[in-house]
């Protein structure tokens, strides 16, 4: 019989149990009475043989070797009975459970997805990104397709080495276009990462050599986004670039690459295809030190990794002897592709939030300690009726933890919305990125362990306690020794709002970091009425005429400027550096990032021109603008650059103009030199309006839809919405932070009040007796705030104090602000007071209007 | 002098196997049959062999089922399951070489005494 089986069948087996017993008797009996003894005494007789029945069925039970079930059976029924009997109580703790575990479980699938779920690749702990060093200390230099087919050759003896480069191209389904991120894989990368598709098969290694069609794997997630799931997709042709291309095979839902950082590809096409795609591409691809690849190696068996890296600065010196100009001093990096700092990231965030679950433990905790002393006469009789003390520990926290698996159930609700929502809280990617968030077994497991971590934090102490009641004081039938507990109570309420503060010192510099990257000049106006327009033909055209899109654009009333743009300001893209030569000012080429753009585009931007002018209409491709710190670091001033000659991507170019140095990648950046390049094709349009841009974008869409049926208009944002991206990593932050202290503040003070209003209501009789002695108000309120109100002071004082250290040591994530900066000290003090307040002046007020006769009555 | 003494640990085991081995039987005859075979030397309580006729079915040793008596009573008869009959011959052949052990060791510590 299975445990299960016993377990539903307790009833029968218990009646069976009874009937062997009293078989057992009546033979014995009738023995004994066959051998003369009157039946009275036989029966008797018989009896004393056999033994107390109750211990013998007890022994029987204990034999059955279930009764651990039985018994966690019996507890979960009284647990409930017990819930049902204090529904408020019961709500209060599951409800701060569901709180606390809710956003904790959300943040933890998007933790888990980005950093730390395992790489689903064959033998991952022998793969190593390549990396090249340069001759520069700490710089990464890029390295090439035609670089990889020489370290994949030259390294066959040791490892196998695969490449990949990112990229985007439209993807047409049904009419409508959409930039997808399209992965170019060398022919050999998935027979090596040995995984395996969903459906059709992975790319393979005579995919490269294709006819007609490209053949390309899709991931899961676009399979589900753009094709419906459609079950026939392998075999079917799909539009990508405007051209035919052959699905394969889908990849497996829960494939994570090398290399992944945030969302997984979405396409992936071999080398071949790619390079097939356009001239230009092509050229890049297959030129050495143009087009970055990303190489990752896995090692052969037994081969170690001093001795691959060995083999392959051979082929490095090799290629620094050939190609002198771009490999001279290069040397091959190789770093393990499981990174542990990333997990440890992950961790010190899910860290972060599990505090507002240590300060909801604290409410549970608070809660079981008062129902355990207010049951204390029940545990005295059961512990004098001779039940074990270990029996009372389990039911207590079997009570515990269906709260706990109670709280866990309703936040995994809760996170399953907060993951719906999710998606529309992120920022405007360039391309559509889905990051595959759902309720899995990973999450499902994490909150169990959640609950079960809940239970042990909040139900063992209380547990301990209520089941050693001290018998002395309970026959003198007075309350029993506070002190203790009193003790732990009090460091509960420590603990919370030291938690809280901590969270709320955050929120505040990360709040006041906000507001400081908000003022940060990017090297235009944040404001400007401006959208930002990508555009694609529908066919291969060899020349685009964008100038007739611009015209169409220029048009629509409302429309004040429309210029390009090869990369859009902070977007993210487009920050490779370039080699730049400055004939009589260096004699080696340096490296030096830049942008292309078009007529008016610093007018229309808000740019500060210093010196010189903006470009115009009638510039030409050998016109260029720089930036203040590029004039002043070769020709000394901004004045003197003006006219002079550098040269990039092999063209000579002449400055025009000298603009203010701005940001580039990213907000925080040190000021470098950076140029502009003329140009008047990009797909990119810029489009200044007279007023709100968002309500010219309809107009936008329509001229596109009517006027240039022959384009697609695959993106359309705002300059604000572009810049989400470059906000987000503070926003995010902040709101962090922001969300886990509020959270923790209102769990904080309702685990005040509880407190409180636990400990007014015990020592009634004591605040009437002291009040019949003719205590005033105000002495009743000392009574009652001085102790709560010391240790929210303590509280406080040792959050702040950990959050100021703590802030010193990642003062990195700060911007412009003190890592004890007043203000941000100033709010948190401010809301843990009002907090306090609230939690506190309920319970006071009723602590004031005791009244004497009535208490002293109830004695 | 007391003629009685109780069962060492995990006899009453081997004692109840053997008993059941020879054939279906309740639990009365079982206890009945412990007080004659061992001439009530051994005394085993009841009350402790019904834990333990229902530990050895729970182990798996012997099996339960409900039968009429001569008397036309209901009433649980065990017997051996196979896995009990290994154990039986197992266990009683392991009691047999500690019990020659522990008279050999007192033959000799008498001999010593002498």
């Amino acid at each position: 019989m299975t445990p299960w089986n016993r377990l539903r069948h307790r009833g029968k087996i218990e009646d069976q149990l009874e009937k062997e017993l009293a078989f057992h008797l009546e033979q014995h009996t009738a023995d004994l009475t066959a051998r003369g003894l009157p039946p009275g005494e036989a029966r008797r007789q018989a009896r004393i043989a056999m033994g107390g029945p109750e211990q013998v069925k007890e022994a029987c039970r204990d034999a059955r070797g279930t009764r651990w079930l039985e018994d966690l059976w019996q507890d979960v029924r009284y647990a409930l009975r017990m819930f049902a009997k204090n529904p408020g109580t019961t709500a209060v703790a599951v409800l701060s459970l569901a709180l606390a575990i809710g956003p904790n479980a959300t943040l933890f699938s998007v933790v888990d997805r980005i950093f730390l779920r395992p790489v689903t690749v064959h033998g991952s702990s022998r793969m190593f990104y390549l990396w090249i060093k340069g001759e520069r200390q700490g710089v990464w230099d890029n390295q090439s397709y035609p670089d990889y087919l020489d370290y994949r050759a030259g390294g066959r003896g040791v490892a196998d080495i695969i490449a990949s480069a990112g990229g985007g191209a439209p993807l047409s389904v049904n009419g409508a276009t959409e930039l997808v991120s399209v992965e170019m894989v060398s022919e050999n990368y998935f027979p090596v990462l040995g995984v395996h598709a969903a459906m059709g098969r992975t790319l393979l290694e005579n995919d490269a050599r294709f006819q007609g069609a490209p053949p390309v794997m899709l991931t899961y997630s676009l399979w589900q986004r753009k094709f419906g799931g459609a079950a026939d997709i392998v075999g079917k042709t799909i539009m990508l670039d405007f051209q035919p291309a052959l699905v394969v095979g889908v990849a497996s839902r829960d494939l994570r690459e090398p290399g992944q950082h945030l969302a997984p590809n979405d396409v992936w096409i071999p080398f071949s295809a790619g390079s097939s795609w356009d001239k230009s591409y092509r050229q890049a691809i297959m030129q050495r030190g143009k087009w970055p690849v990303d190489i990752t190696v896995r090692l052969h068996d037994g081969v170690k990794r001093e001795q691959a890296e060995a083999a392959l600065n051979a082929i490095a010196a090799g290629l620094a002897r050939d190609y002198p100009a771009i490999h001279r001093g290069r040397t091959v990096d190789l770093n393990p592709i499981d990174d542990p700092g990333r997990a440890v990231f992950g961790a010190i965030m899910l860290c972060l939030v599990s505090l507002v679950l240590l300060i909801a433990c604290a409410n549970i905790a608070g809660i079981r300690l008062a129902q355990g002393e207010a049951r204390r006469r029940e545990f005295a009789t059961r512990l004098a009726l001779g039940a074990g003390r270990s029996r009372l520990l389990r039911q207590l926290l079997v009570e515990t933890a269906l709260l706990a698996l109670a709280g866990a159930g309703l936040g995994l609700l809760l996170a399953r919305a907060m993951i719906q929502a999710l998606p529309a809280a992120l920022p405007l990617f360039p391309v559509a990125m889905d990051f595959g968030l759902r309720v899995d077994g990973r999450l499902l497991a994490y909150s169990l362990a959640l609950a079960i971590f809940t239970t042990l934090a909040a139900g063992v102490v209380p547990a301990l306690r209520a089941s050693r009641p001290d018998l002395a004081s309970l026959i003198k039938g007075g309350a029993p020794s506070g002190k203790l507990r009193s003790w732990f109570r009090g460091s509960l309420i420590v603990a919370q709002i030291a938690c809280s503060q901590f969270l709320l010192v955050g929120t505040g510099l990360l709040v006041a970091s906000y507001f400081q990257v908000q003022h940060i000049r990017p090297g235009f106006d944040i404001d400007r009425h401006v959208l930002f327009a990508t555009a694609i033909p529908n066919v291969k055209t060899a020349n685009l005429n964008v100038d007739d899109w611009a015209r169409r654009l220029r048009a629509i009333p409302g429309v004040r400027r429309v210029s390009f743009v090869a990369n859009p300001p902070l977007s993210g893209s487009g920050d490779a550096v370039r080699q730049v030569s400055l004939p009589g000012i260096t004699t080696d080429p340096v490296g030096i990032r830049g942008n292309s753009v078009g007529p008016e585009y610093f007018t229309a931007m808000g740019t500060a021109i210093l010196r010189g002018r903006d470009f115009t209409a009638s510039d030409s491709d050998g016109m260029a603008v720089v930036n203040e710190q590029m004039a002043r670091r070769f020709w000394g001033d901004a004045g003197r650059a003006i006219g002079q000659f550098f040269r990039a991507d092999g063209k000579d170019r002449q400055i025009v103009g000298v603009v203010e140095t701005g940001k580039y990648r990213w907000l925080t950046d040190e000021p470098e030199p950076y140029f502009f390049l003329f140009t008047r094709v990009s797909p990119i349009l810029l489009i200044e309006s007279a007023g709100d841009p968002a309500a010219i974008a309809g107009s936008v869409r329509k001229t596109f839809r009517n006027q240039l049926p022959d384009v697609s208009l695959i993106s359309l944002v705002t300059l604000r919405q572009e810049l989400g991206l470059a906000f987000f990593g503070w926003r995010a932050g902040a709101s962090l932070f922001g969300i886990s202290a509020i959270l923790g503040i209102f769990l904080s003070g309702v685990g005040l009040y509880g407190v409180v209003s636990y400990g007014v209501t015990r020592r009634a009789h004591e605040i009437g007796v002291r009040m019949a002695m003719g205590a005033s108000p105000a002495d009743v309120l000392r009574l009652v705030l001085r102790q709560g109100l010391s240790m929210v002071a303590i509280g406080a004082v040792i959050g702040t104090a950990v959050a100021v250290t703590a802030a010193r040591i990642v003062s990195a994530i700060l911007y412009r602000v003190s890592p004890a900066d007043p203000l941000a000290l100033i709010e948190a003090a401010l809301a843990v007071a009002v907090v306090t307040f609230l939690a506190i002046q309920l319970p006071a007020r009723r602590a004031i209007r005791t009244d004497p006769m009535t208490v002293l009555r109830s004695e | 002098m007391e003629l009685r003494s109780d069962l060492p640990q995990g006899t009453l085991d081997l004692l109840i196997l053997k008993i059941v081995a020879l054939g279906p039987v309740h639990g009365y005859a079982i206890a009945q049959r412990l007080q004659q075979v061992s001439r009530d030397v051994v005394q085993a309580p009841q009350g402790s062999l019904y834990p333990a006729l229902h530990r050895l079915e729970n182990r798996g040793l012997m099996a339960a089922d409900w039968k009429e008596t001569e008397t036309g009573r209901e009433a649980k008869f065990y017997r051996l399951t196979r896995k009990g009959r290994a154990r039986l011959n197992s266990e009683s052949a392991s009691w047999r070489r500690l019990t020659e052990a522990v008279a050999l060791i007192l033959r000799l510590s008498e001999g010593g005494a002498e």
